[in-house]
């Protein structure tokens, strides 16, 4: 049981470096590697007070990286893993929509919630 | 196609418009008055965090409402930026009226419809935001939004770029201790006032000034001490003057100041005003209050005519002896005699 719950914790954990990827990819198109790495890092020292877990995100002009949570992840329940990088999205959402309304949201919509749905999926099988 | 092309034109003449100013004013002007040929907007607005200036370019027909709305839209913004609660209050607001091209076929009611901003950010300091708005509803599609950071990594670049030259001007002609004037820069000034002063018969006069005892400071406290006796003499100078004055470091423990237009007698006025500043506003070292005095020497045309601005500054120099060998803490002026080169006046 406990291998399990590691197993889905790691893969949670691909599946949120495989989105937040992708929404580097297409945001930093946007409005460019520096300014994106200035919002993420943002919002990821304002949410990580609450979730000291996101506290391993590393964010840099050459992009995210999640190696230092996938050291973590045997600790941690899937649950909290999923629970605590919805939070990140959805704080990362926010920034986006403070500075530039729907123009960046609209752009993730696509990549975004089939992710989120996945992940959901993952946590009850 | 031909529109992308013809966008790109633009956005390159922006971005070239902003590359060539070299001030801060300039780099505003050139993005403010020219993004309207490429954005659909009523009004651009930028607050820098400096100095909380706020710069709002809107077209001429942008209702008070409208700007009003810009206002605290963009002020939000800064304050979800940089974690800072601003309020409207605390901005020092600069309004640019312009004629902006309009591409909007729809009817409008004026009001803040939508808005794109974004953050100044240089190697991870925030130095502002800058943001387009307009008073129609999504007005901004991702390609204007990559057209506006293009544009911005511009201007922080030219910001940056602005702000070196700035600080190196600075330090061409300011005192890195007392932000003072340095002895350079006031010699400069001083050969303007002189040759203003031949030319139009007006009158000049400048004042030594030297803190007495200074060695025994900087022996008994210490040279943090001494610098600190410093800057505070140096701060006391600049709230004795007036605005139009001059003053510099001159060197080591001495003081010149320069007084356009002013004769001998205003000039002993406000050597008197500094030396009475001096002497009743004592520097605080830790528990401890140090009591300072200066003496101070002053020269003015017409009272003399010296051939040179140096002839002057050795004139005002000799009076600054005259005070010191009087007993310190003492105003003296320059009077050409046969017998004696300088009167002292006793001004304590």
């Amino acid at each position: 049981m406990q291998k399990k719950k590691t197993t889905v914790s790691l893969e949670l954990i691909e599946l949120y470096s495989t989105l937040l990827n992708e929404i580097w990819g297409k945001v930093s198109e946007l409005i460019g590697e520096s300014l994106l790495a200035f919002l993420m890092q943002l919002t990821i020292d304002r949410v990580s007070d609450k979730v000291s877990l996101l506290k391993g995100i590393r964010v840099s002009e050459a992009g995210i990286s999640l190696e230092a949570i996938r050291d973590q992840s045997k600790d941690t329940s899937p649950e909290d893993i999923h629970r605590a990088f919805q939070g990140f999205v959805k704080n990362l959402f926010n920034a986006f929509t403070a500075i530039t309304e729907n123009v960046i949201n609209r752009e993730l919509f696509s990549t975004v919630i089939p992710k989120l749905r996945e992940a959901e999926k993952m946590l009850s099988q | 196609m031909r529109i992308v092309f013809k966008n790109l034109r633009i956005l390159w003449s922006i971005i070239n418009a902003i590359n060539a100013s070299a001030e801060l004013a300039d780099i505003i002007e050139a993005a403010g008055s020219r993004l309207s040929q490429l954005f659909d907007l009523l009004a651009f607005s930028i607050l820098l965090k400096e100095d909380l200036d706020l710069y709002i370019y809107c077209d001429e027909s942008s209702s008070r409402l409208f700007i009003d709305e810009v206002t605290v839209n963009t002020i939000k913004t800064f304050s979800f930026i940089t974690g800072e609660r601003l309020n409207r209050e605390q901005v020092n607001k600069r309004l640019a009226m312009r004629r902006f091209e309009s591409r909007w076929k729809g009817t409008s009611d004026g009001r803040l419809k939508s808005s794109i901003s974004l953050p100044l950010v240089n190697e991870g300091e925030v130095l502002g935001c800058a943001s387009l708005n307009s008073d129609h509803p999504n007005a901004f599609d991702a390609q204007a939004l990559q057209f506006f950071s293009l544009i911005t990594y511009q201007m922080i670049s030219s910001m940056k770029h602005s702000q070196v030259i700035s600080s190196m001007k600075d330090m061409a002609i300011y005192d890195t201790l007392t932000h003072l004037h340095n002895r350079r820069h006031l010699e400069q000034v001083l050969e303007k006032e002189f040759g203003n002063s031949a030319l139009k018969k007006e009158p000049l006069s400048i004042v030594m000034v030297d803190i007495d005892h200074f060695k025994a400071i900087n022996d008994r406290y210490g040279h943090d001490e001494g610098d600190k006796a410093l800057i505070h003499i140096g701060s006391l100078l600049k709230a004795s003057l007036r605005k139009h004055d001059i003053v510099a470091r001159f060197g080591g423990e001495e003081f010149l100041v320069v007084l356009p237009r002013t004769i001998m007698k205003d000039a002993v006025i406000i050597a008197e005003r500094i030396r009475r500043s001096v002497e009743v506003t004592p520097l605080s070292a830790g528990d401890i209050k140090i009591h300072l005095t200066v003496s101070l020497g002053i020269a003015a045309i017409p009272a003399v005519w010296p051939d040179s601005k140096e002839e002057l500054i050795k004139f005002a120099d000799t009076a600054l002896y005259e005070a010191k060998d009087k007993g310190r803490n003492r105003v003296c002026f320059y009077v050409p005699t046969q017998d004696s080169p300088a009167k002292g006046i006793l001004s304590k």
